[in-house]
């Protein structure tokens, strides 16, 4: 107790200037957070889909189980996939690299997987000397990503990012998956050739994207450190 | 820092007992942590003398160096209450406000070698840190402090969040963020080493 007095007295200038700012604060939740980006994101993404190019027909339940629901499995486990990317900004929290590997297996698995399944159960391929539509399904795939890769590193922004590149990487991947899955709902095309060439290069594209942001944010965080302390040394 | 209670209460083995003086606090902890977090100044007061013994002590085993270590700590206080929205109720305290003292420290360490700022050398013994003298069945305090200096960064951080501080094994790893596993072989490794260099000096 001598000790922590001691402690005290060193600290008092420290601790009246915390107190005097104290005040309530609205609490950090990643999987709130997590779920509100994919939820949002998915949903303004399909509706704005569908508006602009429509769904592709299906003949009933089963049918429409087996073309959407791995997509839908994709998108939850692309969830869980930003959920651990947003809990190493909370401190004391980081997933360990096993589970960080395991779920971005888990999702690029589940992309090979929902792509062998919609091709199994509907193969179509893209017509002849329609490469154009190639450059769309990327096109359209990075700009649903893309923003909301940017959207998720600025709400990350009220963490305490003590890896922001494992944060940039992973939350962005995660965000192209659930672009992926809204996209692949409204994509008739579905040889996996056409998937792998035309969809699957915007994962790594946007995984790329929130590493460069990561690598900003954690260069300004540095500098700002830097500015605080260096007079007092 | 842990009390010499809790350090009785270490197992030989180096198991930690279900339910320690620690476990306790951590309660505390928590309820007044979300007090703090929706502005009450006397739940900040309590929070503030509870954490400080023992991220002081934190901080002095990660730097090996008093002044520098409250320095750090001055900078920790101050990004904990930046960072507080960050906390989760009712997740334990401890191994939130430790994750951010490390995070200072690790900023300190980039923004020297940025600055090409030289950080002053550590010292020979550890000061003011809880010793495990009973996970190694020695007595000689001295000795163990000189030890424990003198152990790798990365066995000594665990074995000491372990055995001097109480945290379990999967709050380490989330703490270091590697697995929980990996945690524990590191603090296996540093008890093995400091009993090789207790042996090796007589301790």
């Amino acid at each position: 107790m001598a000790e922590t007095q001691a402690h005290g007295n060193d600290f008092a200038g420290l601790r009246s200037r915390l107190t005097a700012d104290l005040r309530p604060v609205r609490r950090f939740h990643p999987e709130a957070v997590a779920l509100g980006v994919v939820v949002l994101g998915f949903g303004v993404g399909l509706a704005t889909l569908r508006s602009l190019f429509g769904l592709p027909a299906t003949s009933g339940a089963a049918e429409w189980l087996w073309l959407w629901g791995p997509s839908l499995l994709a998108v939850a486990s692309a969830t869980i996939l930003i959920g651990l990317a947003l809990c190493t900004l909370v401190p004391g929290r980081h997933p360990g690299p096993v589970s960080l590997a395991g779920w971005t297996g888990l999702c690029v698995a589940l992309h090979l997987g929902v792509t062998a399944v919609t091709y199994g159960h509907r193969p179509t391929s893209l017509p002849e000397g329609a490469d154009h539509l190639s450059l769309r399904c990327l096109g359209v795939e990075l700009c649903l990503a893309v923003p909301a890769a940017a959207l998720l590193v600025w709400l990350g922004r009220r963490g305490l990012s003590a890896r922001p590149y494992a944060f940039g990487v992973l939350g962005a991947l995660g965000t192209a998956l659930v672009a992926d899955a809204a996209w692949r709902m409204v994509c008739p095309y579905t040889d996996p050739a056409h998937v792998l060439a035309s969809h699957s290069p915007a994962l790594p594209a946007v995984a790329l994207f929130g590493l460069g942001l990561a690598f900003v944010w954690d260069r300004r965080q540095l500098e700002r450190w830097c500015q605080r302390r260096e007079p007092r040394v | 820092m842990a009390s010499s209670a809790d350090l009785e209460a270490i197992d030989p083995r180096g198991a930690v007992p279900a339910r320690t003086a620690e476990d306790a606090v951590s309660d505390a902890l928590a309820d007044l942590m979300a007090r703090y977090q929706e502005g009450d100044a006397r739940a900040f007061e309590e929070l503030y003398d509870l954490l400080l013994p023992r991220l002081h002590g934190y901080l002095v085993s990660l730097t090996r160096n008093l002044p520098r270590a409250e320095d750090l700590l001055q900078e920790t206080f101050l990004q904990l209450h930046r960072s507080r929205h960050t906390y989760c109720p009712p997740r334990p305290v401890r191994p939130w406000a430790f994750g951010i003292a490390r995070h200072v420290y690790l900023m300190d360490l980039r923004s020297a070698v940025r600055a090409g700022r030289h950080v002053e050398p550590a010292a020979d013994e550890l000061p003011e840190v809880p010793i495990p003298a009973v996970a190694l069945g020695t007595p000689e305090r001295h000795g163990l402090r000189r030890a424990m200096a003198r152990l790798p960064d990365d066995q000594r951080e665990a074995l000491l969040l372990h055995h001097g501080w109480g945290f379990t094994f999967a709050e380490i790893g989330q703490m270091l963020g590697i697995r929980a596993g990996a945690a524990k072989v590191r603090s296996h490794r540093g008890i093995q080493r400091l009993r090789e260099l207790l042996g090796g000096t007589g301790g």
